[in-house]
């Protein structure tokens, strides 16, 4: 049956120990002690290894490259004023998201955008075909392979449109936790919110997803 | 099932999604989805969707903006706190605030300037229309006396004294003049100095306080009829400025002599002045009359009313013993003589 796929184990927990319901990756905790020291080598091994994860976390929330690019060096700039005061009690990268969610969510606030793409803008998926491959993906029995969606870009692009119609809330939990791969707990640390908020709150987001999709597959 | 309906059903799905739920609640998971077609459905399109955004490909960060980064955190590392100072993130952060304390200082001005138009439209009048307090200016100094004297006089405020003098002209010389000495050695109110200029002029100066000076014309009235002429001069402090009031009554010089502001006594001496003139003008003796008290609502100086918050100079209480006031020139000729 098709739920034998489900409730699978997560297999990247290399690196990393509960301490008090948290993940702290060791590794991470070592280069910021060395950065707290005034190693550069290690501050420039941490920037390195999430300046991809921050740049996609701001842009899949904004929606835009350019001030994606403008809000990640502001995340930068933060983590770097901001470094010698961090007491590790949770992990980097949580805190580094945390910082980074704040600003981008912030900046949308200013500048009231409706949404990550205008409805009124022209979207290359928006034909027959991308929509009824859409309706595949989400009604087949087959599971498809991610790999196989990633190398659709119409479907991707569609997908992209129905985040951006999310209201910001919702957003951001999806892509802390479908994209970004965060536990609730870690997305609770990053928002600062209760873990019971996280669940609830990714369920009427992945509820609210699922009627924009369904609806672009009833436009075929 | 009415699973749709139910948040704890959803929220139980999705943890199931994510592997966060506990290993009962995973049981109870797969015991729904088995029994219930609606929930294994729901459960498969939650997978889907997460299944199509985890797909999203990732985007490459500008490779600009990395090296900036790093720039900074070399600069950061490399120069202290203060290296970030010279960053374009900084620069533009100094410019913003400055911008910012720039418009915030235009805002006061333009209060301030709302403020002084607001203030000239509802301010009050102008100070010209106040009657308030003036500072009198010194007398003009008294004249050097000649050498008969009788009494020594000295005149220690000059600020407050009024300076008059009274020319009486008459046929009668001896007999005026003679009064006139008379009275001013019987009273105790007063001080005066008499020059005798031969044949027909006598100047005395008086120094006295303003109930003196009434008392001492209350006295010269009984003789006011053997007067030719009654001329009181007012001076008003500035040198050579002086009112003249012509064919003067006893009572007129009262009320000049009792005004407290020396603003006032020249007014009321003016108001006289051409009181008098007219009435010599015209043959009626209506406007005699005002001079009479017939009329008396007709001459009478309203008091000045104070309609500002500046306070006028207090009256000075004049006692028995009170300084004297009044420097009056009592000049009485022979009616052909000059003054």
């Amino acid at each position: 049956m098709w739920c034998g796929a489900l409730g699978r184990s997560r297999s990247n927990k290399r690196d990393k120990q509960v301490v008090q319901g948290r993940h702290i990756n060791v590794e991470d905790t070592v280069l910021v002690e060395k950065w707290q020291l005034g190693d550069a080598r290690a501050a420039e091994q941490l920037i390195g290894k999430y300046q991809g994860r921050i740049y996609n976390l701001i842009l899949k929330i904004c929606a835009n490259p350019d001030d994606a690019a403008e809000l990640m060096q502001d995340t930068f700039v933060k983590i770097l004023e901001s470094i010698n005061g961090f007491e590790r009690r949770s992990a980097f990268y949580t805190w580094a998201f945390r910082i980074a969610v704040n600003l981008t969510l912030n900046h949308r606030k200013r500048k009231a955008t409706v949404g990550f793409l205008s409805l009124d803008a022209p979207v290359a998926a928006d034909d027959e075909e991308s929509k009824r491959t859409l309706a595949a993906v989400l009604l087949d029995d087959k599971t498809p392979r991610p790999t196989q969606l990633a190398e659709n870009r119409e479907l991707c692009e569609l997908a992209q449109k129905a985040l951006g119609m999310l209201d910001d809330e919702h957003r951001t939990v999806i892509v802390l936790r479908d994209i970004e791969d965060m536990s609730y707990t870690q997305i609770a640390d990053v928002l600062a919110v209760e873990l019971g908020t996280v669940k609830s709150r990714l369920s009427r987001a992945r509820a609210a997803l699922r009627q924009i999709l369904e609806a672009f597959c009833d436009e075929v | 099932m009415k699973f749709e309906n139910d948040p704890r059903i959803e929220e139980l799905l999705n943890g199931f999604l994510d592997g966060e739920l506990s290993t009962s609640e995973q049981a109870e998971v797969r015991r729904l989805v088995s029994k219930d077609e609606g929930v294994a459905r729901r459960l498969q399109g939650l997978e889907r969707c997460r299944l199509l955004m985890s797909s999203l490909p990732p985007a490459e960060p500008p490779a600009e903006v990395i090296s900036r980064i790093k720039g900074l955190l070399r600069s950061r590392l490399a120069g202290g706190a203060g290296a970030l100072d010279d960053t374009e993130h900084l620069r533009g952060a100094k410019h913003l605030l400055a911008r910012q304390v720039l418009a915030a200082a235009v805002m006061m001005g333009l209060v301030g300037l709302l403020g002084a138009v607001v203030y000239r439209i509802v301010s009050p009048p102008d100070t010209a229309q106040r009657p308030v307090a003036v500072q009198t200016r010194p007398a003009v100094a008294p004249q050097a006396l000649p050498v008969e004297t009788k009494k020594t006089v000295a005149v220690e405020d000059k600020a407050d004294v009024g300076l008059y003098s009274l020319r009486l002209a008459t046929t009668d010389f001896a007999a005026v003049d003679a009064f006139v000495n008379k009275l001013l050695d019987e009273s105790a109110a007063l001080q005066y100095d008499v020059t005798k200029e031969p044949p027909k002029r006598s100047v005395y100066r008086v120094l006295c306080s303003k109930a003196g000076l009434s008392a001492l014309v209350a006295d010269l009235a009984q003789a006011w009829s053997k007067f030719d002429s009654a001329t009181l001069v007012v001076h008003t402090g500035d040198i050579g400025q002086y009112v003249a009031v012509e064919s003067v009554r006893p009572e007129q010089i009262t009320d000049i002599v009792n005004q407290n502001m020396p603003e006032e006594r020249i007014r009321l001496a003016k108001d006289f002045a051409v009181l008098n003139n007219i009435s010599q003008i015209t043959q009626a003796g209506k406007m005699l009359a005002f001079s009479d008290r017939t009329y008396p609502e007709l001459t009478a100086i309203p008091k000045p009313v104070l309609t500002s918050g500046e306070k006028t100079a207090p009256a000075v209480p004049e006692g028995a013993s009170g300084k004297f006031r009044v420097d009056l020139t009592i000049v009485v000729t022979g009616s052909t003589s000059r003054f």
